[in-house]
């Protein structure tokens, strides 16, 4: 495998739709749901590799992440790993923040599509129709899928935390 | 729980999540540079330029001209600004230079405003930050690389900043005056879009230059900024400004941690109750629980609160060997600090306070059923707004984070005792921190301030808002 390094080296001259704008979101995407850097790297690389360059910039990051998706679907069924994140992630600061490791277990504790709901709308800044689109739901329903799943999110950050983090 | 405040957790996830290590370069651990974050973001618009805007055909003579008049300079100083698309200049640094000896002072340290002094007197660099609360010993060398650096010359300095020297290709207009002066200009324009980008103006007398402009994108958030630099030849005659005092406020890390690890073994550690290394309050009034914990991630005793109505629980971190992603644990415990901000700063400096530990068998364990545990600890005072052993631990305290951190839990605890004035001005206090540090994506307190005052009917403050947060730049959506 060669590093993402190497990688953007070699891909200076692809189209001019050029997928290594979305590197990043699928990388944090990756991360948010493997909790593993080098796997998340690894997917970015192959989904950037693999992204089509004909598609508009509009629609090619929900596209990639779509990606991303399904590899990380192939990744956790090849994997004796089963559980997603059950390796908190690096955090990518160079201090640990106690409470960033809550709400990665927060997040973990939450079902699934609501966890990928939350890391698509916060940690990949989606719209909700790019949501849809990456989830394959009707738009319609983004909204009230977000709505429980910010509940869900806030009943196991209370139950975590007890009332003290009432503010 | 509210959903500003999901909002604000989650999108503080978000951005600790980072970026690929392989598209950030990692912190080198060498001694800290007053214009580290000028160059940081310099080096990387003039990569992005370097690549955008090719040369294309050499026509040194006037810059060479330009080169010729600056060998004869003996002594100058240079102001350098900065700002966003739309926003007023920001002072970034100011540099003195007299006979080789150089002295640059930054007001904005790490996107935190501090005064940063380094000295520069024949090959060898002292730093005498002003404000800058600390230096590690082991960042605290004699570099000798910095004669050769950018700043031995302006003009080496600006051409840097967009792409080293390779490009000659400039354009020079004459007849301009530029502050009263005479002047013509170099300019670079982009081949692409046929925009102007780098433009040195220069004294037609003299040949030196007078100020370079330069429009470039921020590599990291795409936002358009300015660069200005200005010249002035007047010989400096005040040979204090070039007096360094190194030893101020150096850390010696290695020995210190030495003594911490040493003062935190003797603690005993039991796993029916928590385990305190220290608590202690900084001049800000922030308290600081300093505890350890076998078994962070299955289970351990936290604490959960301090019982007293003034503070509210802000962020923990966990100390890490410094230059090792590890985390550090003394008797296998790692080792953990909670901070609670004074909702009211300067209302009470408590001397002692009661704080709840809660054992958390498993993350799932609901409240009522958590084992609880409260401990008086008496508090030593700081002198710093952050515990002295965090230079020990931590490779860069950030300082940013903990200001914008400190506004934020203000803001809400203020929120939640009905003073939406307070919490207003503390939501403000955050955005003024978020803009000065240029974090454009965490999170909109602009907008949380604008909810406060809604709720008082403040319709003036809420235009006044929501203007500014019109002028606020956005990260672009792709």
């Amino acid at each position: 495998m060669i590093s993402l390094r190497q990688f953007l080296v070699s891909s200076k001259n692809r189209s001019s739709v050029d997928p290594m704008r979305f590197v990043d979101d699928v990388y944090r995407y990756a991360l948010a749901r493997t909790g593993n850097k080098e796997d998340a790297e690894d997917i970015a690389i192959e989904v950037v590799h693999q992204a089509p360059a004909r598609l508009s910039g509009d629609d090619l990051k929900p596209y990639m992440i779509g990606m991303a998706r399904r590899k990380i679907a192939d990744h956790f069924r090849h994997s004796a790993r089963r559980e997603e994140s059950s390796v908190l992630p690096e955090l990518g600061a160079n201090f640990a923040i106690e409470q960033m490791i809550d709400v990665q277990r927060a997040l973990d504790t939450v079902s699934e599509s609501h966890r990928e709901c939350l890391i698509l709308k916060y940690v990949n800044g989606l719209t909700a129709n790019e949501i849809a689109t990456v989830m394959d739901i009707s738009s319609d329903a983004i909204d009230s899928l977000l709505q429980r799943a910010r509940k869900s999110f806030a009943n196991q950050w209370e139950i975590m935390h007890g009332e003290e983090d009432g503010r | 729980m509210e959903d500003r405040r999901i909002d604000d957790l989650l999108s503080e996830y978000a951005q600790s999540l980072g970026h690929s290590r392989h598209l950030v370069p990692a912190v080198m651990p060498r001694k800290v540079q007053i214009w580290k974050p000028v160059l940081i973001t310099s080096l990387g618009a003039a990569a992005i330029a370097a690549t955008v805007f090719m040369p294309k055909r050499a026509e040194a003579a006037p810059i060479d001209r330009v080169k010729g008049a600056l060998q004869n300079v003996r002594s100058w100083t240079a102001t350098c600004q900065t700002r966003d698309q739309g926003q007023p200049w920001a002072l970034q640094y100011r540099s003195f230079h007299l006979d080789g000896k150089i002295r640059g002072e930054s007001p904005v340290f790490g996107g935190a405003p501090r005064t940063y002094i380094t000295i520069i007197d024949s090959d060898i660099e002292y730093s005498d930050h002003s404000d800058l609360p600390y230096i590690l010993k082991s960042k605290f060398v004699l570099d000798h690389r910095v004669k050769v650096g950018a700043f031995s010359d302006p003009l080496k300095n600006s051409l840097q900043m967009v792409g080293g020297e390779m490009r000659k290709d400039f354009v020079r207009t004459e007849g301009i005056t530029y502050k009263g002066n005479g002047a013509y200009s170099l300019s670079l324009k982009s081949k692409k879009t046929g925009k102007r980008y780098y433009e040195l103006m220069v004294q037609k007398s003299s040949n030196l230059p007078l100020a370079v402009l330069i429009n470039n994108v921020n590599p990291s958030t795409k936002i358009p900024f300015e660069y200005r630099i200005e010249y002035s030849y007047a010989l400096i005659t005040d040979s204090s400004l070039f007096k360094p005092d190194p030893k101020k406020y150096v850390v010696d890390e290695v020995a210190d941690k030495a003594q911490y690890e040493a003062e935190w073994a003797k603690k005993a550690s039991a796993p029916e109750s928590p385990t305190i290394y220290g608590s202690s309050i900084s001049p800000d009034g922030t308290i600081w629980i300093t505890f350890g914990v076998k078994d962070r991630e299955k289970n351990g005793w936290t604490p959960l609160k301090i019982l007293s109505k003034n503070y509210a629980k802000s962020s923990s971190f966990l100390m890490n060997s410094y230059g090792n992603s590890k985390n550090f644990r003394v008797n296998g415990n790692e080792v953990a600090t909670s901070n609670y901000i004074a909702v009211e700063p300067g209302a009470t400096r408590p001397t002692e306070i009661q704080v709840e530990f809660g054992y958390k068998p498993a993350f799932l364990g609901a409240p009522k059923d958590m084992q609880r545990q409260t401990i008086k600890c008496m508090l030593t005072n700081e002198k710093r707004n952050f515990p002295a052993f965090f230079p020990c631990f931590m490779q860069e305290i950030p300082f940013v984070f903990l200001a914008r951190n400190q506004a934020n839990v203000r803001a809400h605890g203020l929120m939640a005792r009905g003073d939406y004035l307070g919490a207003g001005r503390a939501f403000e206090e955050e955005h003024r921190i978020i803009r000065e540090a240029r974090y454009y994506n965490v999170s909109n307190p602009l907008k949380a301030a604008i909810g406060c005052y809604e709720k008082l009917g403040m319709k003036q403050k809420i235009r006044e808002l929501r203007e500014l947060s019109k002028s606020d730049p956005k990260r672009p959506k792709f």
